[in-house]
């Protein structure tokens, strides 16, 4: 028996190893890392991060890499904010990409988003950037 | 899960009982240890409730430098002629800082009011689809460097960051990259 559960919270422990899924249930891997358009589609509540953030990656917002988050920790993230410090890490951002080094702009979100819980979005990072490489 | 805490903000003043100017520890014994702190060479941030709100400290002495709130829910209300900020239309808010502050400064899509002590900026509400803003910064004055400094900055950031190959590799990532 296979289940669709649009329940990104469960979808996401289940992926990560945290809990198991019920017997004769199969979680399918969720869509948690994507385009924007896709993951917020395929999920319900939390916030969908986008890397690099929508104000400085070139495209329509539904069409940014993003991963799925909780939203406390998606407020974590440095470019999040109204404030010098997530300013200034937007305007990094815009620099890097504006130099053609978007990989760069994407890996220094990758590993802020580390830096807010290490390792809980590993696979919705992965997800991101194989949708990320066929774009390319 | 915890109830909300609802604050009442005063525009470069404070939050609740939290005062712009106020010791870290002065902060920490009335809100408690924050639920997780972050700092860099620029601020010393803790965050609260469910980090929907983050006090910034100077890194080296600790004292309270402005504080940001991104939920409406958590504002009780505003001090400063009695207007909920964040409950807004961003068209309204931006005119209400306009009127208010007819010299903005503008760095990318944050809107800084030093007359005010406030900076915000646009997003779009999901669910409304109407753009509200983000969240509403409230400061000291020198919380926000100079442009000079911000750019200079950027610059020195471009010029330093690692390849992606190599954090890559770093990350376990280098399938990707």
């Amino acid at each position: 028996m296979r289940v669709a559960i649009p329940d990104a919270d469960l979808v996401q422990w289940v992926n990560n190893g945290l809990v198991n899924a019920p017997p004769g249930i199969k979680i399918i891997e969720a869509k948690l890392g994507g385009t924007h358009g896709e993951v917020r589609a395929n999920t319900v509540g939390g916030q969908v991060h986008h890397m690099p953030a929508d104000s400085v990656n070139l495209l329509p917002t539904a069409q940014g890499s993003a991963i799925w988050m909780y939203t406390e920790h998606h407020k974590e993230t440095a470019s999040n904010g109204r404030g010098p410090r997530a300013v200034r890490y937007r305007a990094n951002q815009k620099s890097l990409i504006d130099h053609g080094k978007t990989d760069e702009a994407i890996i220094e979100d990758i590993k802020d988003v580390n830096r807010v819980a290490p390792g809980l979005y590993d696979i919705s990072i992965r997800q991101m950037l194989k949708k990320y490489r066929r774009s390319q | 899960m915890q109830a909300k805490n609802r604050y009442e903000i005063e525009l470069g003043k404070g939050v609740g009982l939290i005062k712009l100017g106020m010791a870290r520890q002065e902060v920490i014994s009335i809100f408690g240890e924050p639920k997780s702190s972050y700092s860099d060479n620029l601020y010393l941030s803790d965050y609260y409730d469910f980090s929907r709100l983050r006090i910034d400290y100077n890194t080296n002495t600790e004292i309270c430098l402005a504080i940001e709130i991104s939920d409406s829910e958590l504002i009780y209300k505003d001090k400063y002629q009695n207007i909920d900020l964040l409950s807004l239309s961003w068209e309204r808010l931006f005119s209400w800082m306009l009127e208010n502050d007819p010299h903005l400064d503008i760095r990318d899509d944050t809107f800084i009011s030093h007359v005010l002590k406030i900076s915000t900026g646009p997003k779009l509400d999901e669910e409304s689809g109407i753009e509200v803003a983000e969240s509403i910064v409230t400061f000291v004055e020198g919380y926000w460097p100079s442009e000079e400094y911000m750019a200079a900055a950027v610059e020195r950031y471009v010029q330093s960051v690692p390849s992606a190959k190599d954090s890559a590799k770093e990350l376990g990532l280098e399938a990707f990259f």
